[in-house]
Order: C-alpha cells, then sequence, then structure tokens
C-alpha cells in the first residue's frame, strides 16, 4: 500500500508527535508498505531519513497562548499539493489535524482515503472556532477518525462532534529490552527515576522532591536520577542541604542515555499533574523492566491497568507519593513480580501491534480502491492567491 | 449613489452564490464519503460472517460451538445476500446474533489458548480478530459520515433550496459489533 503521512511539527526537533510518526512509517515500511512522510524542517543541516519529504521551514508565530513553529501560506500549500500528487497514495493519514499545520493543508487539498490522528487532550483556542466553517469542511473529508487515549478521543468529540477509534501510542519494546546501566549503575542503594522538563510544573518534578525528605528517611542511600532541561539550581533550592546530594541532574539526555537510565532506576516515578493524554514514558520504563509508580491521572490509570501493571499514587499529593515509594523500595518480591507483568503490558503495545490496528484502519478505508488526489473544488480562492502554481 | 447599491446588490449576490457552490461541493463531497463508507461496511461485515464460517467448518472447534458459530455467520450471509446494498432491520438483528454467538465462544480466554497451540492457530486467531475490528471500525466510520451529512443537510437553507438534489438521506447503521473479550489486545 502506498501511505503518505503527514507530520505537522518539526521534524528535525525531538517531540511525541514527531517520534509517533516516526516510529509508525519505520514499522509500515517494516510491513513492506510504500511510505512517504511530508515534515517541517527546521535544520537544514539534518539527515533526513529517505522517506521524508522536506515540507518546509517552519515559522515561529504567536498560537493559543504560546509561539508554535508552523507551516501555513500559499507557498506550504503548493508544496502539500505536489506531493500529494506525485505520491499517487492509498492512503493519506495527517497527524493533529485540528491546528495551523501543513495537516490541515493536506485535508484541505485532498480527496479520498483519509485517516487522522488526534494526539492531544488540550483544550482548543478561540481561534478554531472563528475558522470553524473552514475547518470543519476540512475535517469533514477525514474518512476515519484515531484517538491515541480516552483524553485525546474526548476532546475530539467535544469539539468536532462524531467519534473516533481508539488506537494508543506504541512504544520499540527491543530497543529497551536488555538494556545497558548508566556506568556505576545498579547501585547498592536505591535508586528513582524522573524524566521530564525540571521547570514544567505539570511534570510534578516539585512533587517527587517534596516526597523526597521522608523516602530518604526510609531509605538513607536513596538517589533520584533527573532527566530533562530546566534549571537545576531553582528545582532544588526548596530541599535540605544535606538532600541537595540526593538528586543527580543528567540534563538533557539522548535516547541512548534514556533508555540506559531507566535500566539503571530500581523504581521510574512519573509524579505528572495533567496535561497527559497518554502515557508512553510509563510503557518504556515496563518494557526496560524498571517497575512504575505513577499519578493516578486517568491515562496513567489506564496504561497500569488501574494499578495492576504498577503502583498509583493520589496525584499532587507528596504523601501518598512517598508511600508508595518507601513500600515499594521495601518490598523487593513486589517488584520482581512487576518486571515480567510490566514487560507483558509494554508488549500489548508494541509498535508491531500498534501498526498492525493502524493498518487495519487504512483497509478499512481504502476497500473501493480509491486513490488520494488533489481535490479542486472549492479551492479557487487559494488558487487565485498563487497564478504560478506547481501543481498543473 | 444608485450605482454603489447596484455594486452592493452585485458583491452580495456573488458572496451567496459562492457560498451555494461552496456548500453544494461539501454535499457532494459528504455524499460520495457516506457511499464509499457504506460499501465499506457491506464489505467487511461479509468478510466478518466468512470467516467466522470457515473457522466454524475447519475442524479446529469444538462440533457444538462450530454448529453455533457456522448457523449465526450463515445467517448473517442470508440477510446480506436478501438486503443487498441496504442494513435493514433484518441483517442487522442477523450481525448482532452472529456477535452474540461470538461472545459466547470467545470470552473464555482458555478456548483461545487452544486455538493458538494448533498449527497455524496464531495466523488464524490474528485474522479472526482483524476481521471483526475491522468491521466494528468500518461500522463507526460510517456513523460518523452519515452524521456530517446529517448535520449539513439539516440546515435551513440547505433544506430550502434543496442543494441535496435528489440523493437520500443517509441513516446510520445500529448493531452489535463488540469484539469478544478474549480476542481484545489489550
Amino acid at each position: 500500500m502506498k501511505v503518505g503521512i503527514v507530520c505537522p511539527y518539526d521534524w528535525t526537533s525531538p517531540g511525541g508527535v514527531k517520534a509517533h510518526v516516526h516510529d509508525l512509517a519505520v514499522t509500515l515500511r517494516r510491513f513492506g508498505h510504500d511510505v512517504s512522510v511530508l515534515a517541517p524542517v527546521d535544520d537544514p543541516e539534518y539527515p533526513l531519513e529517505p522517506f521524508v519529504v522536506d515540507g518546509g521551514k517552519p515559522v515561529s508565530v504567536p498560537y493559543n497562548g504560546s509561539v508554535a513553529k508552523v507551516n501555513f501560506g500559499p507557498v506550504s500549500a503548493a508544496r502539500v499539493r505536489r506531493w500529494i500528487k506525485e505520491g499517487d497514495f492509498d492512503v493519506l493519514h495527517v497527524h493533529e489535524p485540528a491546528s495551523p499545520t501543513l495537516s490541515v493543508l493536506a485535508c484541505w487539498a485532498a480527496r479520498g482515503p483519509m485517516v487522522a490522528t488526534w494526539h492531544s487532550s488540550q483544550q482548543r483556542s478561540r481561534a478554531l472556532s472563528a475558522a470553524y466553517y473552514l475547518m470543519q469542511t476540512a475535517m469533514e473529508k477525514i474518512s476515519a477518525r484515531i484517538a491515541v487515549s480516552e483524553a485525546a478521543r474526548q476532546t475530539l468529540v467535544k469539539h468536532l462532534g462524531g467519534d473516533a477509534v481508539l488506537v494508543p501510542n506504541g512504544v520499540v519494546c527491543s530497543d529497551y529490552e536488555g538494556a545497558t546501566p548508566l556506568p556505576g549503575y545498579p547501585r547498592q542503594d536505591p535508586t528513582l527515576f524522573f524524566i521530564g522538563r525540571i521547570d514544567e510544573p505539570r511534570k510534578g518534578l516539585h512533587v517527587l522532591l517534596a516526597a523526597l525528605p521522608r523516602i530518604a528517611a526510609a531509605h538513607p542511600g536513596v538517589e533520584v536520577l533527573v532527566a530533562g532541561p530546566g534549571d537545576q539550581e531553582q528545582a532544588t533550592e526548596d530541599l535540605a542541604p544535606d538532600l541537595r546530594d540526593r538528586v543527580r541532574f543528567l540534563g538533557l539526555v539522548t535516547d541512548a542515555d534514556k533508555i540506559s537510565a531507566f535500566a539503571s532506576a530500581d523504581v521510574y516515578v512519573a509524579p505528572n499533574t495533567g496535561g497527559e493524554s497518554f502515557g508512553i514514558v510509563l510503557l518504556e520504563s515496563m518494557a526496560a523492566g524498571t517497575p512504575v509508580v505513577a499519578s493516578n491521572l486517568e491515562a496513567f490509570a489506564s496504561v497500569l491497568d488501574g494499578g495492576r501493571t504498577g503502583e498509583l499514587f493520589v496525584s499532587e499529593d507528596p504523601d501518598s507519593l512517598a508511600d508508595t515509594v518507601i513500600d515499594l523500595l521495601a518490598d523487593s518480591q513486589r517488584r520482581e513480580t512487576l518486571v515480567p507483568i510490566g514487560h507483558e503490558r509494554a508488549r500489548q503495545f508494541d509498535w508491531e501491534v500498534v501498526a498492525g490496528e493502524i493498518e487495519q484502519v487504512y483497509e478499512s478505508v481504502t476497500a473501493t480502491g480509491e486513490k488520494v488526489e488533489n481535490d479542486m473544488r472549492g479551492q479557487f480562492v487559494g488558487r487565485l492567491a498563487r497564478p504560478n502554481r506547481e501543481d498543473v | 449613489m444608485d450605482a454603489w447599491v447596484v455594486v452592493l446588490i452585485v458583491v452580495v449576490v456573488v458572496l451567496f452564490v459562492l457560498y451555494l457552490s461552496q456548500t453544494a461541493a461539501r454535499l457532494d463531497r459528504l455524499h460520495h464519503r457516506v457511499d464509499t463508507s457504506l460499501a465499506t461496511l457491506q464489505a467487511q461485515f461479509m468478510d466478518r460472517a466468512n470467516e467466522v464460517l470457515s473457522l466454524a467448518s475447519s475442524g479446529r472447534l469444538d462440533p457444538s460451538t462450530s454448529v453455533l458459530l457456522a448457523d449465526a455467520a450463515d445467517n448473517a450471509l442470508a440477510q446480506a445476500r436478501a438486503s443487498e446494498a441496504e442494513f435493514t432491520l433484518a441483517r442487522c438483528s442477523a450481525e448482532s446474533a452472529l456477535t452474540s454467538a461470538l461472545e459466547a465462544t470467545f470470552t473464555d480466554p482458555q478456548v483461545v489458548d487452544e486455538l493458538m497451540e494448533q498449527p497455524d492457530g496464531q495466523r488464524i486467531v490474528n485474522d479472526l480478530t482483524a476481521t471483526i475490528q475491522k468491521a466494528a471500525w468500518s461500522r463507526r466510520f460510517h456513523n460518523d459520515a452519515v452524521r456530517a451529512t446529517v448535520a449539513v443537510r439539516q440546515q435551513r437553507l440547505v433544506r430550502l433550496l434543496r442543494l441535496a438534489g435528489s440523493a437520500t438521506l443517509p441513516h446510520t447503521v445500529e448493531l452489535d459489533d463488540e469484539v469478544p473479550p478474549a480476542l481484545r489486545t489489550r
């Protein structure tokens, strides 16, 4: 099958949606499909994979309360149309289509079998309501809608109506299984691991650090490994000086170091306080064989199967976190039983399985054998604005 | 002054016609989407019944389960042939009955484990799960297309000016197509 995938965010900087599109494309190619990915490219030096097509340099603009790097305008639209024309796709798969990116341009420009995946569960801006008619017209062409989580599905239902099928995020289990720990690990004393921006309150590092005095009292040798960018001094300024060196900052880590850090820890702690629509990082930890302690956000509880495949504590409650971590560190038997349970859970979300389900969605929309082509109807306003268009 | 009024009227009329032609194109697209999703739905439910029928006649399951499944699948296929392109009430009941038969068979995980252990069993279980899942999904996708189309067709202007032309108003397909518990991935 010839599959065209649109990634809305910069291909050359790390991100959840980009990683999802990358792993999906790689797995589908392994299944034998012919995959082309259209993505914004900010860094021209970045070595693009052979299946990636440059969708143009994204522009930084204020959007939805922060600065977003997006592609828009007639030049991007022309690139999208040309890619669709040359790709001759059996199915077009756009990601996060309800945002001002290449994705919505692709919805706008194409007709035929189209699949869309909603990733985020964030509230949508007022701008979307203002452009509702235009967005609705583009969204209506999508033949199959996928949400990566229940939270993302509800956002979609609330803002657009209709329904979506649930196909979760995937994890490449083989990357994590049997990983080598960082030098000097595992230690004699227990090690906890946290990953995420350290100055982003919703990642919840402050909850973990608030629980540290009690954890350190029960397990004096404990160390907290922290991976992620942000101001390290500010993060620990509320801690007693003797506890500060219980925290080891790794800074922004490479994928390889992240995997090693999972393998170095006895317990992975996810103290996030909100804004998570899925818990891919929990699956990564379980794939690496590291038991998980996570806040009881809906998304986390669902990945941990209500506490069967990992421990849950009351979100934003340092005492609850401390109790849970202290108990789990003291109970080596429980940790050992969690390893195979976690492995099995992560396997259910392996990209082999997830991409197989996405393949089934593709088959559900391509049964009539129609191809993806440029949609000429209702486009003349955009086309008049660009007389020397590239696609004719 | 009069000239300005004329210009204004012309502009309004042009905008109105533009809007109407856009809406007609939108409706055309939606109707096409409904036709496609319905054709897919037909094919996927036929696939599902055929897949179950071939499993039931493969001798991999015990005789009573085989008869139960074969009967439900056969009935669904007969209704599909009788109702042609439509999802009549009788066809929807027959498909729901097939779903019940599947659920009765594949609620106990042991049944799936035993099937998996047979030669080529893993592939057969995977194919069966995929076919059941695809049928269920294609119904969601179809109903989604129907809802979007009906929403536009209920707009006052669309009804008043008969922008939908002679196309019949599509309706959602309601039946039970849950994937049986023992076949679910997670």
